[in-house]
């Protein structure tokens, strides 16, 4: 992206100083000597300028009549898991481990078609094979599979797979193995009763996370503030906690992902958490047959809702990233999700909360904060 | 161009207290900075910093791109840090426990005591006060307005009373939208001799122009005419555009940016 202010150019002391430091395979070497790691969805990763930087605080906004805040937490402890680092999940459910059986599943290898010829050539050998003989070696074949599938699975936790950006399917289920891990720690805003808990759980869980491995933890906190947690309605505690958290993770390794529902919260309050975080996302519903939509956006069909950037990682650097738009339009096609740059570009004065009237507005509205809509 | 707005052209002012507020959209932390350098740069000048939103090697990694080395002046004791991102202000202050214990209830006093040590051991200096920034200090007293306007009337006596220090103070200007949260922004406007808005621009976002500052006088100061002839007045100040790069902060009337 040419708004990162990428060039050709680059310092010789700046990749000498990236050099020294020993990367991890799941990071990447971010701006301004931050460590990049990969919100588990490839598109919001290019958004970001790369991915999360190690230490920073992302929050996302949620809407009442959207759940598309629920997909990227899915997606980003997908990635954590899959390349074993650390998580601690809290969520206002009396059982959080039960969301943990929703996360994405790996969706199909890239290796997929050489299998397929293989079994394709192996079927003309089978040809030439008696008959009575096939259902024997399909069994054998149908045994090994298995074995081999196992081994894979086995690689794959150990850190074997490298990729940085995994792909999920949404459809499908993460494997078990990558959930009996012992580094993936639940906690419920039910049961723990008081905000200090949550914060030595949390300050625990960063002290544990080993310098030597270049460890780096996960921590995804949804619905922070819902009324069903212990948490509702106590304003200033959650801002302490906050700002503890901001604290600690700028000297640890470790990234936290918080949801929540910004519509709840005091408007002073809700101003006072979006200052907080590093990266600041909302989603947004796409309403239900709104033809003027339909009109405008020829593959409305495939769009499930809309992502806003409202603030970009500012880390060591004081000028801020632009992002090229402002709102994505997020989209669910051939298995995959992806994100979109919408060809207009919007700019809606309704930040975070959902658009009472049609969701045209999105597409084409006045400035953001003009204080007449026809001011420019 | 914004030392002739501020009337910072010829020497530093003395004694003043300066609000800059700033919003979702655009912070100010940039301009934060901006000032230090400003201050650093001066002879016998002392600043007290008090960090509270970004790690002391944020500041200085962005300091050392344009030319400041801040590690250097908190060697040479032009700059004291005062870290409460990832410390408490108890673990800052050195005074018994049972001192503390007693002021439990108003921690952000045992901050102000420090103020008055540092004050103490270097009398004489052009001090300033950064506060970066103040809606977090209203974090840490958990909400309790009288404890932080209490903070903040002593830190203001030092500078109009007692004439021994400036205050630089940020604060939002969106956080106060509530109808029982207008009191702590109306105090804070109140304290204030000058105060810089810095807001985004109404047609959001753009590459070459990040944002404007708004900048308000209570009092006279020795504002440059000239300039601020070129610059858009409102009813609310003289107001210049800028843009942020790594080495510098260009400030332009509006529409004048080549």
């Amino acid at each position: 992206m040419a708004s990162r202010g990428r060039s050709s150019f680059t310092r010789r002391g700046g990749a000498e100083s990236l050099a020294s430091v020993p990367s991890s395979p799941f990071t990447r070497p971010g701006p301004h000597g931050t460590s990049l790691i990969s919100s588990g969805f490839s598109d919001l990763d290019k958004i970001l300028g790369g991915g999360i930087p190690v230490g920073s605080l992302v929050m996302v906004m949620e809407d009442i009549e959207s759940p598309h805040h629920l997909l990227l937490t899915r997606y980003f402890m997908a990635q954590g898991l899959v390349h074993g680092q650390p998580l601690l999940f809290g969520c206002p459910l009396t059982s959080p481990e039960s969301f943990l059986g929703t996360v994405p599943g790996l969706s199909k290898s890239k290796e997929s078609p050489n299998e397929s010829t293989n079994a394709k050539n192996q079927e003309g050998e089978a040809l030439r094979i008696a008959w009575q003989y096939r259902k024997f070696i399909n069994e054998q074949q149908s045994l090994e599979d298995r074995r081999l599938q196992q081994q894979k699975l086995i690689h794959n936790s150990l850190g074997t797979n490298h990729e940085y950006c995994n792909t999920f399917d949404i459809r499908k289920q993460l494997d078990r193995a990558f959930l009996m891990s012992e580094t993936v720690e639940c906690t419920s805003f039910q049961t723990e009763m008081t905000i200090t808990r949550l914060q030595e759980r949390c300050q625990q869980f960063c002290t544990k996370l080993s310098r030597s491995q270049q460890q780096i933890g996960r921590i995804a906190l949804q619905s922070l503030c819902a009324p069903q947690g212990h948490y509702f309605r106590k304003d200033w505690e959650l801002l302490n906690f906050l700002h503890f958290l901001r604290g600690m993770l700028r000297t640890s390794n470790a990234v936290a992902f918080i949801s929540f529902p910004a519509d709840l919260l005091k408007e002073s309050f809700s101003i006072r958490w979006q200052h907080m975080a590093d990266i600041l996302l909302s989603v947004e519903p796409l309403l239900d047959d709104d033809k003027q939509m339909a009109k405008m956006l020829t593959d409305y069909s495939e769009i499930i809702g809309f992502i806003r950037i409202l603030k970009l990682p500012c880390i060591n650097t004081q000028v801020p990233t632009i992002p090229e738009s402002s709102v994505h339009a997020l989209k669910f096609a051939r298995r995959t999700l992806s994100l979109e740059r919408l060809n207009q570009a919007p700019i809606d004065a309704t930040g975070g909360q959902s658009s009472g009237g049609s969701a045209s507005s999105l597409v084409c509205s006045g400035p953001a904060n003009a204080s007449s809509p026809l001011e420019f | 161009m914004l030392d002739d707005v501020l009337g910072w052209g010829g020497t530093l002012p003395r004694n003043r207290v300066l609000l800059v507020k700033d919003t979702v959209a655009a912070s100010a932390s940039f301009l934060l900075l901006y000032l230090l350098k400003k201050i650093l740069a001066t002879p016998d000048s002392l600043v007290i910093f008090v960090g509270l939103k970004e790690p002391f090697s944020h500041y200085s990694r962005i300091a050392r791109k344009q030319g400041c080395n801040l590690a250097m002046h908190q060697d040479h004791g032009s700059l004291v840090y005062i870290d409460l991102l990832s410390k408490t202000i108890l673990e800052h202050s050195s005074l018994p426990t049972d001192a503390a214990v007693i002021n439990e209830g108003n921690k952000l006093i045992l901050l102000f005591q420090k103020f008055i040590r540092i004050l103490k051991e270097q009398p004489g200096r052009n001090t300033w006060i950064i506060i970066d920034d103040i809606s977090l200090i209203e974090v840490i007293a958990q909400g309790n307005n009288a404890h932080v306007r209490d903070f903040l009337h002593y830190c203001r006596t030092l500078a109009t009373d007692q004439q021994i220090c400036s205050l630089l103070l940020l604060t939002h200007l969106d956080a106060y939208e509530d109808i029982d949260e207008t009191m702590m922004a109306n105090h804070l406007e109140l304290l204030s001799d000058t105060v810089i808005n810095v807001v985004p621009l109404v047609t959001g976002q753009a590459v070459d122009v990040h944002g404007q500052v708004i900048v308000e006088h209570k009092v006279p100061c020795n504002v440059n005419p000239n300039t601020c002839m070129d610059g858009f007045q409102n009813s609310r100040g003289y107001g210049l555009h800028y843009k942020l790069m790594e080495n510098t902060v260009q400030f332009f009337t509006p529409g004048k940016h080549v």
